[in-house]
C-alpha cells in the first residue's frame, strides 16, 4: 500500500492522531511506572476500567466515564493498600487484578447483545473513538504532559525512593497517588484503541526498552516516547493494511504489542547494560 | 541562642500495630549535640530517627521538634539531612551520581522549580567533600556500596540541613570509606555546630566524638557522655554478650569476649 494514498484518508489520519498520542502518554508514565515498580497495578486498573466500560453499558451511562470513575477509584484503593501494606503487595494486586478482571467478564455475559462492542475494549479496535473519546485522549495528553513538566523532579524522586522522598519533605505520598491517577486516566484514555488485556503492555513495554539504554532519565523520557509512538503508528498502519486491504480481523492493541516487543528486543540486544560499550 | 533545645521528647511510645517499637522516651537535645545511638537489633534506633523525622506517629507521649509541637511534616522535614539504612537500589536505575546529590535540594523548593547553577555548584561541592567528584556522570548503581555512602552523604550535605539522621552510615562498608565519612561529619559537626544523631553498631570509632551516647532498648537504657555510661557491664546487661574494655590513646575501646 502507498503511503502517501493512505495517509489521505480521513478516517485514517484521526486514527492516527489517536494512535501517537496513546503512544505518547503510555511510553511517557511508563518510565515512572515501571521505575516505581508499578507494572503489576497497572494491569489491575486496566482491568478495573474495562469492568467499568462494562458496568456503564449495563447501566446506560457513557462507558468510558464510568471506566474512569471505576479505574479511578481502583488506583486510589490498590495505592493505599500499598501504602499499608499490611499484605504483601503483589498478592494484594494479584488479588484485586483477578476480582476486576472477573466483574469484567462478569459483566460482558450479562450484556450478550453488546459483546461484540465489549470485545474492542478488550482487544483494541480500529473503529474510530467517539467525539468524547477523542476529546478525553486529547485533554489527558496535555495534563500527562503537563503533569511531567511540572512535578518531573517530585515524580524522579519517588520513583527512585518514596521513603527517602518523604522523609526530604516532598508530598510524596499524596505524588505517588497522583501518579497513580494520572496512570489511571490515561489507560482510560487509551482503552478501546489498544484494548484493556494489552494497554499495560503500552506503558510497560517502551518504556522498559527505553531504560535498556540509558541511565538519564530525561533521555529515557525521550526514547520511550519516540519508541511508543513508533508501536502504536506502526500498529495501526499495519492493522489498516491487514484488517481493510487484507480483509482479516487483527485487533490493533495485539500488533502494537508485538511491535514494541521486537523493539524491546532490539534494545536490549543494543543494550550497554548488559555488555560492552557506552550508554546514551 | 545556645543550649536551645532541638528536641523534646516526653512520653513517648510508638507501636507497631500490636508490637512496642520504643516506649516511654524522655529525651532533650540541644542544638549543636553530637548524639549517638547504640542498641541491639530491633531495638528501636531507626524507629526513634523516623520518630523525629514525623513518619511515624507515636502512640502516646508528646513531642517538639524544631519548638514545634507535633509531628514534623513537610518542608520542616527538609531541615533534617537524613540518610536511611541500607538503601537498596536496582543497579540498572537510571539515576547518576550528580542525580542522586542533588535530591538534596529537591524538596528545598516548592513545586515547579528545577534545581539551578547555585544548586548544582553546591552539590558538585558536596561530592567534591565525600572525594565523589570524579564519578558526577557514572550511573549510581554501578557504584561499590562505599561509594554509594559517599554519595548519600553527599547529597545530605547539599541540602545544607540544621540537623542530621544518620541511620548506620558506616554499616557494610571498608575501613578507608568509614574514616572518610566519620572524620566528614564530624568535621562538619564541629564548624557548623549541626545537631547530629548518628545510630551505630561500631561504638569503638565514634565514642571520642560523642557528647553524649543512648543505649537504647525499647526505652532509654541509659543515655550521658560516652565516658561516664559506657562500661563493660553496661554494654554487657544492652547486648546480652561479654564485653571487655580496652585503654588506647586515652579514649576505651570495646571488644566482645
Amino acid at each position: 500500500m502507498e503511503i502517501g494514498g493512505f495517509l489521505n484518508l480521513v478516517f485514517v489520519q484521526k486514527s492516527l492522531l489517536v494512535s501517537v498520542l496513546v503512544g505518547l502518554i503510555c511510553s511517557l508514565l511508563g518510565v515512572f511506572v515501571i521505575l516505581r515498580g508499578l507494572s503489576f497495578m497497572s494491569v489491575g486498573i486496566a482491568n478495573a476500567a474495562f469492568a467499568g466500560v462494562a458496568l456503564g453499558f449495563i447501566l446506560g451511562l457513557n462507558p468510558i466515564a464510568c471506566g474512569l470513575i471505576i479505574s479511578l477509584c481502583t488506583a486510589l484503593l490498590i495505592g493505599h493498600i500499598s501504602q499499608r501494606a499490611e499484605l504483601k503487595l503483589d498478592a494484594s494486586i494479584g488479588i484485586f487484578f483477578a476480582f476486576t478482571m472477573a466483574i469484567g467478564f462478569f459483566l460482558m455475559g450479562l450484556l450478550p447483545g453488546q459483546a461484540e462492542e465489549l470485545r474492542h475494549y478488550l482487544f483494541g479496535t480500529l473503529i474510530l473513538p467517539s467525539p468524547f473519546e477523542i476529546k478525553l485522549l486529547i485533554s489527558t495528553t496535555i495534563i500527562v504532559i503537563i503533569a511531567i513538566l511540572l512535578f518531573f523532579k517530585e515524580f524522579y524522586f519517588i520513583t527512585y525512593n518514596q521513603d527517602l522522598a518523604e522523609a526530604s519533605g516532598l508530598p510524596a505520598t499524596f505524588l505517588f497517588y497522583f501518579l497513580l491517577c494520572l496512570v489511571a486516566v490515561s489507560i482510560v484514555s487509551s482503552l478501546k484503541a489498544v484494548g484493556e488485556l494489552l494497554v499495560t503492555a503500552m506503558i510497560i513495554i517502551p518504556a522498559a526498552s527505553a531504560c535498556q539504554l540509558t541511565y538519564n532519565i530525561r533521555k529515557a523520557l525521550w526514547l520511550s516516547a519516540i519508541f511508543g509512538i513508533t508501536s502504536s503508528f506502526l500498529g495501526i498502519w499495519l492493522s489498516f493494511y491487514l484488517n481493510i486491504k487484507k480483509g482479516l480481523t487483527v485487533p490493533t492493541g495485539a500488533v502494537m504489542v508485538i511491535i514494541a516487543t521486537l523493539i524491546f528486543f532490539l534494545a536490549v540486544s543494543l543494550s550497554p547494560k548488559r555488555g560492552k560499550g557506552g550508554y546514551l | 541562642m545556645d543550649n536551645q533545645k532541638i528536641i523534646e521528647l516526653s512520653n513517648i511510645t510508638v507501636k507497631y500495630g500490636e508490637k512496642v517499637a520504643i516506649s516511654n522516651i524522655n529525651l532533650d537535645i540541644e542544638q549543636g549535640e553530637f548524639i549517638g545511638v547504640i542498641g541491639p537489633n530491633g531495638s528501636g534506633k531507626t524507629t526513634l530517627l523516623k520518630l523525629i523525622l514525623g513518619l511515624l506517629k507515636p502512640a502516646s507521649g508528646r513531642i517538639k521538634i524544631f519548638g514545634k509541637q507535633g509531628r514534623l511534616i513537610g518542608r520542616l522535614r527538609s531541615k533534617i539531612g537524613y540518610i536511611p539504612q541500607n538503601p537498596e537500589i536496582d543497579r540498572y536505575f537510571p539515576i547518576k551520581v550528580i542525580d542522586v546529590a542533588m535530591m538534596g535540594r529537591y524538596a528545598k523548593y516548592g513545586f515547579f522549580r528545577n534545581p539551578g547553577k547555585e544548586d548544582k555548584k553546591i552539590v558538585i561541592e558536596s561530592l567534591e567533600k565525600v572525594g565523589m567528584k570524579d564519578y558526577i556522570f557514572t550511573p549510581f548503581g554501578q557504584l561499590s556500596s562505599g561509594q554509594q555512602q559517599r554519595v548519600s552523604v553527599a547529597r545530605v550535605l547539599a541540602q545544607q540541613p540544621e540537623m542530621f539522621l544518620l541511620d548506620e552510615p558506616t554499616a557494610n562498608i571498608d575501613m578507608g570509606t568509614q574514616d572518610v565519612i566519620i572524620n566528614l561529619i564530624t568535621e562538619i559537626h564541629k564548624t557548623q555546630n549541626i545537631t547530629t544523631f548518628y545510630v551505630a553498631h561500631e561504638i569503638n570509632l565514634l565514642t571520642q566524638y560523642l557528647d553524649r551516647i543512648i543505649c537504647l532498648n525499647q526505652s532509654i537504657f541509659k543515655v550521658g557522655p560516652p565516658k561516664e555510661v559506657l562500661n563493660e557491664e553496661v554494654l554487657r546487661d544492652l547486648y546480652k554478650v561479654n564485653v571487655t574494655m580496652f585503654p588506647h590513646k586515652g579514649h576505651y575501646f570495646f571488644l566482645v569476649g
